[in-house]
């Protein structure tokens, strides 16, 4: 039986632009959450972990594939039929103050998924319950009555946490949740999500182009290159021994706040193939110092290279055995 | 005031003799509700040949008005309210608007965070490179065409022929941002103002663009004014950092001393809350997480958030102290002895 909470099998997602031109966003993506377990999608622009991240909350129809939750296929279901699993898979988005609705107060919004889902069954119960989910989310209570305008970038991402967790998820999916922060105040929300986490025993899926943050909070991570996963396992392998040329370079080009550290950097050349004309075999290849002909033939599969790593790279997987 | 005074924060016996730039007491004002705001209250900073300097800061801090200031840029709400400019023994506040537009693109040169609204959106990529050096150099159509290619080719942009020819909104974020790092290069000017440049871009991206500065940067022998809100490119980067808040220098020094012995709770706090992709890190976030910059205290900005604060902190604005070579600080915790 599946132990999974989430199973992601071969997932595809294609936008067509018009007649001619189809947006290839995602390319065959496997992987699952373990229950209680913090999961970092990772990648640039492009890669496709918004699109993946939106297919698993249905803000996307998907094209192809299957998304699992708690065994029960979630993609074919009907708008009603899905409502009950909506309430343990929320979102919390990247933009705030696009994500909340200007018109309603703090307390409206949070008021919002319990009603919706019918999660309270007297008018003191609800207060109770949102007061509580305010206080856990360290916002005060006298902020219930603003609107999101008259709240700073912080707190307007706290009440997007709110409302994410007042139906009591199993899933959260955060997209780059602390991006539009300034730093000193992202530490906190990143140290709130990871103590709302160990409270809740939730399971996350955070999207992310800033691994310094998925390295704190997550326990495994997926990288994602032109809509596949091209690396994946436990975060310390990863970022420790990174094996995909993309892994690499990628980690490599984010800059470290120590003076001292020194390291090889490698700079990628050119830009990613366009997602409308994807090349044959491995979508990395032009721009890897690992490429051999066979690369541009087919596509690679990911090579177990034990301890719960998985890389998308023959060459990559041969110099780890 | 004269020049040794004004030079406040970040002045540092330099290497190679006189300050390239040098800021001098700077304060910037904007309208606020209850008459006009000091968003930069006596900023005091300089530059010397060929280095690179970091100014960070977090949003509201100041340091793109600044920067702006530099080039006299600002614009109708912003007033420039006292402070002096001068850029190689020259003050620029005192030059008439025609001749600061020698200044501007020929000796001081700026490149911004959203490169895309810096291009003109009707004009071939290729043309608009071609008239800065028509402009600049006095070089005919031809030749400046033909110079404007081999441009676009050093900055590392494939397919050069293809995209002289193409627009602005064909090109994407890292491209358009090496469109005008060429059109920066083709003015050889003597410091470069990069206004959070890699902002919106991806780390492989931001890391091919830093790249291409250090390489401009070293074969043309130019000063780099860094502003950024990212301690690790200030790490990787710059030789010296001065730290903004609220409209006030808090810091400036050397990069190995302000990050090894940081003075200023605020430098501490920054650079505390900094987590590393090289290694799992546990942080404690220091503080309440307050955000609310108080622009009209007229003590310390920072008294509002400071971990430390006393009772001057909010009586009365703390005095610049040398706390090491070259290291300095404005906090009382440093004025007692």
């Amino acid at each position: 039986m599946d132990s999974s909470l989430l199973r992601v099998e071969n997932l595809h997602k294609q936008f067509r632009l018009d007649r001619t031109t189809t947006v290839h966003a995602v390319n065959g993506v496997d992987f699952e959450l373990a229950p209680r377990e913090a999961v970092g999608l990772v990648g640039e622009s492009g890669c496709g972990k918004s699109t993946t991240a939106r297919c698993i909350v249905r803000l996307e129809q998907v094209t192809q594939g299957g998304i699992f939750f708690e065994g029960q296929e979630i993609t074919r279901l009907s708008q009603r039929e899905f409502r009950p699993v909506r309430r343990s898979v929320q979102m919390v988005f990247q933009d705030p103050i696009m994500s909340l609705n200007p018109r309603l107060t703090v307390r409206q919004t949070v008021r919002e998924p319990l009603l919706v889902h019918h999660l309270t069954s007297t008018p003191a119960e609800m207060k109770a319950r949102i007061e509580e989910i305010m206080t856990l989310v360290n916002l005060e209570l006298s902020l219930l009555d603003r609107s999101p305008r008259q709240l700073s970038g912080g707190q307007r991402q706290r009440v997007g946490i709110a409302r994410a967790l007042v139906t009591g998820p199993k899933l959260v999916v955060l997209d780059e949740p602390t991006s539009s922060l300034d730093m000193s105040i992202r530490i906190h929300v990143i140290d709130l999500l990871r103590r709302l986490q160990e409270q809740m025993g939730m399971t996350y899926l955070f999207i992310s182009h800033d691994l310094s943050t998925v390295r704190y909070l997550c326990q495994r991570v997926l990288v994602m290159y032109l809509g596949r996963v091209v690396e994946t396992g436990p975060v310390d392998e990863i970022f420790d021994r990174p094996l995909h040329y993309y892994t690499r370079a990628l980690l490599s080009a984010i800059p470290i706040p120590d003076p001292r550290a020194r390291r090889q950097r490698i700079i990628l050349k050119g830009e990613p193939p366009s997602l409308t004309k994807l090349p044959p075999g491995c979508g990395f290849a032009d721009r890897c110092g690992f490429a051999i002909g066979a690369c541009r033939e087919d596509e690679p599969a990911l090579y177990d290279v034990g301890r719960g790593h998985r890389v998308a790279c023959r060459q990559a997987a041969g110099l780890r055995s | 005031m004269t020049r040794e005074q004004g030079a406040a924060a970040g002045s540092t016996p330099a290497h190679h003799g006189e300050a390239l730039l040098r800021v001098e007491n700077l304060s910037i004002s904007f309208p606020g509700r209850d008459g006009r705001v000091a968003v930069v209250d006596g900023v005091s900073f300089h530059i010397t040949e060929e280095e690179t300097l970091g100014l960070v800061g977090e949003s509201g801090s100041g340091k793109t008005v600044s920067a702006l200031a530099i080039m006299r840029l600002n614009r109708k709400p912003a007033r420039v309210e006292q402070g002096q400019i001068w850029f190689e023994g020259q003050n620029l506040q005192a030059k008439t608007e025609h001749l600061m537009t020698g200044v501007r693109g020929r000796e001081i040169s700026m490149i911004f965070q959203t490169p895309r609204s810096s291009l003109n959106p009707l004009m071939r990529v290729g043309d608009q490179i071609a008239r800065v050096f028509r402009l600049q150099q006095g070089l005919g159509r031809k030749e400046a065409k033909e110079k404007a290619r081999e441009m676009l080719r050093q900055v590392g942009i494939s397919e050069a022929e293809r995209h002289m020819r193409s627009y602005p909104h064909q090109l994407s974020g890292g491209m358009s941002q090496r469109v005008l790092i060429a059109m920066m290069v083709a003015c050889e000017p003597k410091l470069l103002i990069a206004d959070e440049p890699t902002t919106g871009l991806d780390v492989t991206v931001q890391a091919q663009i830093f790249e291409l500065i250090k390489q401009v940067q070293q074969t043309r022998c130019m000063a780099v004014l860094l502003i950024t809100h990212d301690l690790g490119v200030i790490a990787e980067l710059c030789q010296r950092m001065v730290v903004i808040y609220a409209g006030h220098v808090m810091e400036s020094g050397s990069v190995g001393r302000v990050f090894d012995v940081p003075g200023h709770p605020y430098t501490q706090m920054l650079l505390q809350s900094m987590l590393r992709v090289d290694r799992r890190a546990d942080v404690t976030p220091v503080g309440r997480g307050v955000e609310e910059i108080v622009y009209t205290l007229t003590a310390c900005r920072f008294a509002p958030r400071c971990p430390s604060v006393m009772d001057v902190c909010w009586a009365q604005k703390p005095a610049v102290v040398d706390i090491g070579p070259g290291h300095r600080v404005m906090c009382h915790l440093y004025s007692g002895e």
